[in-house]
This record gives structure tokens, sequence and C-alpha cells, in this order.
């Protein structure tokens, strides 16, 4: 428990101060891996709320269409498909980060979008258009605010130069799209098994 | 036994006939069609039927032998007639509102008594002082003449610098706007519509459309600033889309369809004096052809769908009210419809290849939702709200009807059934207005009591601080210094 409440606080710290916080995190194990399974429930509960709690005027959702399992599926596979990219590229490009400081610097990233979109979330049930730029803002910032956080964590962790912290990323990028691509390839050669199979066991039936 | 089926028999016959003999022609029977409007997630859903098919219209019955790909109707409320342009029988036919014969305009006389033959007319306008303006299209001019027959005049081709070399006049539709001002529209031009002085006199293009850039036509687009401009000038050209049909408003704008567009939109304009586009809503997206369309006192807009046969009925927002019919043989079905004009809220489709019109008549449910529409035009909101209460009981899924109950309660400043009504009608923007009123009406009444609430709270601070000002040992005095006690040193 104590440990978690570390966790929160450092997390909390390296928000406002990512480069010492990161430095601590990467030289001085601060930090909680099980404190960053929190942040990843919220980030999916946010991602369910945005669809489900917003204010009518700013909701285009169908409620008749909301899928929960779906959103758990985007956010957390989305989550797993990154991290496991990133720590791929990284073992490739032989850098300083391990698992666990992938992990929290990953998990950390999510942290002030999730925070920008749970005050959107709950801005939008007061306001009306004429407010939506200030809503955006919001949001925005909470974007950059993320992307700075992750690009500085990138940093830290892998003790990459800059230029090559940004090639790391991008490379993680081409990584994702090759984990879909064999995602996607399992997939229809697993369905064409099961209609094989299935067919078989139909000649099989309907010859006995 | 025998004797009993016998009389079964009989009896069943006599049943059917009398049956058939009560029942009139199509209005009660089964409609071919199934009406539908959009739900708020903008899916089609069933909905009551606003029109029936009530009869079918041929030359024959008229009186003057059936129709040859007849073009283009026209309605003149002023006149109460309704125009025909029969082109393949190289005719105008003038009727009567209700729809029986008048007479029929073949051969014209020029002033001086000679004749003039028409040839393939395929545009007809009549302005409210009976002068009626013919695109005769087979011989490339367009004839000023009155009911009659007598010609005022013949406008030809027009001239200017202003057109192409190669330019090749057919005009097939027309309108004239109250000054007199004439807009043609002519086959294959795609720089809009030509736009006549009243004497015939060219005086310009008017409002062109778009051109549509389509997928295909951006990365051409790139072929063609990498190539030289010998092949770049072989490729396809981009040219606006040109015009199909032409209905003048009773505000004065004209209505203009497109004659089909590269990416299947249902493109129509609303063009203003000025030639500009001023629909308030966007029309694409569907393989449909909006090949005429019609516009009454209320702004409701019905269009006719060439390809899919259907007749798209919305109010002047664009929100659907009806859209029914289809291709098909029978009643109430088209198989090429070219045209449509409103009579006394009557429907009247021009079917090209049936070679009839077909009659459509409103039903109790259309006649509420128009009745509802145009109260509410009037500035009648509270009367608006039970005909629109009426058609929710109808039909629940009637998109229009909430909007149409949340503007009027809007309107009458009740502002949180108006949001209610606007969030059944899934209308975001709407409801938004709706909402700002109400929370400003929330701030406005409580204002007071915010206002009491500080000045009651800064009163009691005041009293308060004198209070613990004039105590000799301070208040809580002793669970401050317990407290104290419990501070790390030096922090004291």
């Amino acid at each position: 428990m104590n440990r978690i409440i570390d966790g929160a606080k450092q997390c909390r710290y390296t928000m406002f101060h990512p480069v010492n916080g990161f430095d601590q995190i990467k030289w001085e194990k601060k930090g909680s891996p099980l404190f960053c399974l929190f942040i990843l429930a919220a980030f999916f509960l946010t991602n369910v709320f945005d669809q489900v709690l917003t204010g009518f005027i700013f909701n285009p959702y169908n409620p008749d269409k909301i899928s929960v399992p779906s959103i758990f599926l985007m956010t957390m596979g989305g989550f797993a498909i990154c991290y496991a990219a990133n720590w791929a590229v990284s073992s490739l490009m032989f850098t300083e980060g391990d698992e666990r400081n992938i992990f929290i610097c990953m998990s950390y990233a999510l942290v002030p979008y999730t925070a920008a979109e749970l005050i959107y979330i709950l801005a939008t049930n007061f306001a009306n258009n004429e407010v939506l730029p200030f809503l955006t803002a919001i949001r925005i910032v909470g974007l950059i605010w993320s992307g700075l956080i992750l690009l500085i964590g990138m940093f830290y962790v892998h003790q990459l130069s800059f230029g090559k912290t940004i090639v790391n990323l991008l490379l993680t990028v081409v990584g994702i799209l090759i984990i879909l691509f064999l995602i996607l390839l399992a997939y229809s050669l697993v369905q064409q098994i099961y209609t094989f199979c299935y067919t078989i066991y139909n000649e099989i039936v309907f010859r006995l | 036994m025998k004797k009993s089926a016998k009389i079964l028999i009989l009896a069943l016959c006599l049943v059917l006939l009398v049956s058939a003999s009560a029942m009139p022609a199509a209005a009660s029977s089964e409609v071919p069609y199934q009406t539908y409007t959009y739900d708020k997630w903008g899916n089609a859903t069933p909905a009551p039927n606003g029109y029936l098919p009530t009869r079918s219209i041929g030359g024959a019955q008229l009186g003057c032998g059936n129709f040859s790909s007849a073009s283009d109707m026209f309605y003149s409320k002023a006149l109460e007639r309704v125009f025909i342009a029969d082109s393949g029988n190289n005719r105008i036919l003038i009727l009567r509102e209700d729809f029986t014969l008048e007479a029929e305009l073949k051969e014209l006389t020029r002033d001086g008594g000679e004749s003039y033959t028409l040839s393939n007319p395929q545009g007809i306008f009549a302005r409210d002082d009976g002068t009626l303006y013919i695109c005769d299209t087979g011989n490339q001019d367009v004839v000023v003449c009155d009911l009659t027959g007598s010609i005022q005049s013949v406008l030809p081709r027009p001239e200017s610098n202003l057109l192409p070399d190669n330019f090749h006049y057919q005009p097939t539709k027309i309108v004239v706007d109250k000054e007199g001002r004439i807009y043609i529209i002519s086959k294959g031009t795609y720089q809009g519509l030509i736009y006549l002085d009243a004497d015939g006199s060219f005086i310009k293009f008017f409002g062109p459309n778009n051109v549509e850039m389509t997928f295909s036509r951006r990365i051409l687009k790139i072929w063609k600033t990498i190539l030289s401009d010998e092949a770049a000038a072989t490729m396809q050209q981009f040219n606006p889309i040109e015009y199909g049909n032409l209905f003048l408003g009773e505000d004065g704008y004209i209505y203009a369809t497109a004659a089909g567009s590269e990416n299947g939109a249902a493109l129509m304009t609303k063009l203003n004096p000025l030639g500009i586009d001023c629909l308030p809503y966007k029309t694409s997206g569907s393989s449909a052809l909006i090949f005429d369309v019609t516009v009454d006192e209320n702004g409701i807009t019905t269009k006719l769908d060439t390809n899919n046969g259907l007749i798209v009925q919305g109010d002047e927002n664009g929100k659907n009210m009806f859209s029914f019919g289809g291709i098909g043989s029978q009643v109430g079905l088209f198989q090429r419809p070219v045209s449509l004009i409103e009579v006394r809220d009557k429907l009247y489709v021009m079917d090209a290849d049936k070679n009839t019109i077909t009659e459509f008549t409103l039903t109790r449910f259309g006649e509420m939702v128009r009745n509802a529409i145009s109260l509410y035009n009037d500035g009648l909101y509270q009367e608006s709200i039970e005909p629109w209460k009426e058609v929710v009981s109808h039909n629940a899924n009637y998109l229009l009807a909430y909007t149409g109950l949340g503007k009027a309660y809007y309107q009458m400043k009740d502002y949180d059934t108006a949001m209610y009504y606007f969030r059944l009608a899934n209308d975001r923007a709407n409801y938004s207005e709706a909402f700002r009123e109400a929370s400003l009406n929330t701030i406005r009444n409580s204002f007071p009591y915010i206002v009491l609430g500080i000045a009651a709270a800064i009163v009691l601070i005041v009293i308060l601080k004198r209070y613990l000002d004039s105590r000799e040992t301070p208040l809580f005095a002793g669970l401050v210094r317990k407290f104290r006690k419990n501070l790390p040193a030096g922090k004291e």
C-alpha cells in the first residue's frame, strides 16, 4: 500500500518536474508499476465516460451502440501494442530502457490526457456551444502535456540523444503497424482454419 | 350439403363484388411504397404516409392523345393554369387546375399571320400576366407568346463576346423573374445560367456551380502540374457542374438542380439575385439525381429523385418530412419521372416513360404536419403545439415534430420543455441555445440570493472577528496549544 502511495506521489511530482522525476525513476528506482495499473484503469474509465457522461450538446455517440468491451480493447489493447512495440524497438536499438521504466513512462504519459479529459467531461455538462473553444483548449493542453511527458520520459528512460529518441518513437510507430499487420494476418488465418474445420465437421455430420 | 356450398360461393361472390365497387380507386387501398423518414441517427425508418397516389392522368383521358416524352410541367398560381411541354408531340398543353384540357398549342402565329411550328419544346414558363416563355429546343430559340398562341417575340441564340466560340445553344429550361429578366439553362453549358435582359440581350452567366473536386480529380490535378502543358491539355477538363432544372420560388429565389455530378451528390442550389447559393443546408451524399424541385410559400421543398423514383419532401431547413415512391409500374411508382409541380397541396409528377401524370393527395397525417409548420412560420407558436403533439401521437419517431415542439416552447420561453424536446429530436444546436437561456434564467433568478449570501457572509466574518478580538483569551486556545505541541521543533 505504501508503495502505491509513494508511486502516486512520484507521479504527481513527475507531472510538474518531469526531468527530475524520470531521473529519480531511472536511477533511484522510485515510482511504482503497481500504481501505473491504476492510471491505466483511470484511462480506460475516462474513455468510457467520454461516450457515456459527456454532456448532450457535445456527445455525438449513439447510446445504443456504445460497447464497453470494445472500448477496453481499444484502450488497453492499444496501450499493450504501443508498449510491446517500444520495448521491442528499444531492445533492437540497445538502449538502456528496461521494461519497468518503459511501462512507467508510458503510463505517466497518459495522466495529463486523462485528467484533461475528465475536466472536459465534467465541464461539458454545464456548458453550451459558446464555450466550445475553451473546452477544446483544455483537451489540447492535456494532449500537448502528455506528449511532452512521453518525450522527456523516453529521453531519460532510454538514455538516448534527443535525435535518437525521436527515431526511437518513429520506429515504435512502424513497430505498431507491423504488430497490427501480424494480428490481422493471424486473425484471418485462424478464421480460415476454423472454416476448414467446420466444413470437415459438416461433411462428417452429413455423411453419418 | 351441395346446396349450402353453392349458396356460400354465391354469397362470397356477392361480398367480393360489393367490396370491389365500394372501394374508391386507390385512396383506401394499399399503396405500392413505404413512406419513410429518418430517425435521429440518420437511419431510414417507416412512417405514416404523407401522400397517397389518387389518380393517374394520361393524355387520352384529357382528350388530346397520349403524351410523348413530355419533359416539363409548370403551374401558375395567378393564372390558375397548368402548362405541359409535351416534347415528343411538339406541343404545349394548357390545363385548368383540375387537370382538364383547355387548349393545345402546336402551331403558333406570328405578328404578320405566318405560322410557327414548335419543335421539341422542353421548357415552359408563364408570367403572371399570361405571357408564355417556351424553350423551343429543336429550333434553338425561346418563344414568347400569349395564352392563345400568338407570338410576341422569338428570342434567338444570344450574341455576346462572353460566349465561347464553340457555344452550342440548346435551351431546355427557363425562368423569368418579376422584372422580366430571363434565366435559361442551355444543355451542355457549365458556365452557369444564361442571364438575359427582358429584350433578350445577353447580360452574363448567372450563378455557376463549383467544380467538384473528387479524390481522383485531385490526383489528376497533381499529374497536370507535373506533365507539360500540351500533355495536360489533352487530359480531362475540370468544369463546374451543369444545371438541370429551374424553379422560381415565391420568395424570388431561383432553385436550381444539378444535371448530375461526379460523386453522385444530390445537388441543389438556391440562388439569390446576385447568383450566390444561399441554401441553409447541404444537399449531398447519395445516389440521388434531383431532377426537379418545387418550393411552396412555407419553404417546404419537394424534390424529385429520378434515379430512385423517389419524392423527397423536407422543410426549409432540409429536415426530412416524407420520402416515398420508387421504381415500378404501379400507380404511385415511376419509370422515369421528369417533372414535379404542386397545385393546392396536391403533387403532380410527370413520367416520361409511362407518359402519365400521377396525382398525389395529402393524407390527414400530411395535413397535420403542414398545418403545424405553417402555424409556426406564421409566428403562432403556442397554436402550433397542439398539431405537433397530434403528429407525435401518430408517429412517435417523427423528428420534425420534436424539433417543432422544441422551437415552439423556446419561443414561448419555456426553456426546460424546449430542452426536453430538442433532446428527443437530437437537435444539439437548438438544445444548446435553450440550455444557455435556461442557465441564464437560473443565474438571474438566484442572483439576489447569491448577493445576499455574500453580504451575510461578510457581516458574519466582521462580527466574529470583533467578538474574537474582544475576548481576553483567544478562542480554542487549548486546542491550538495541543496542536502546536505535535509539530516538529523549529516550526513553532
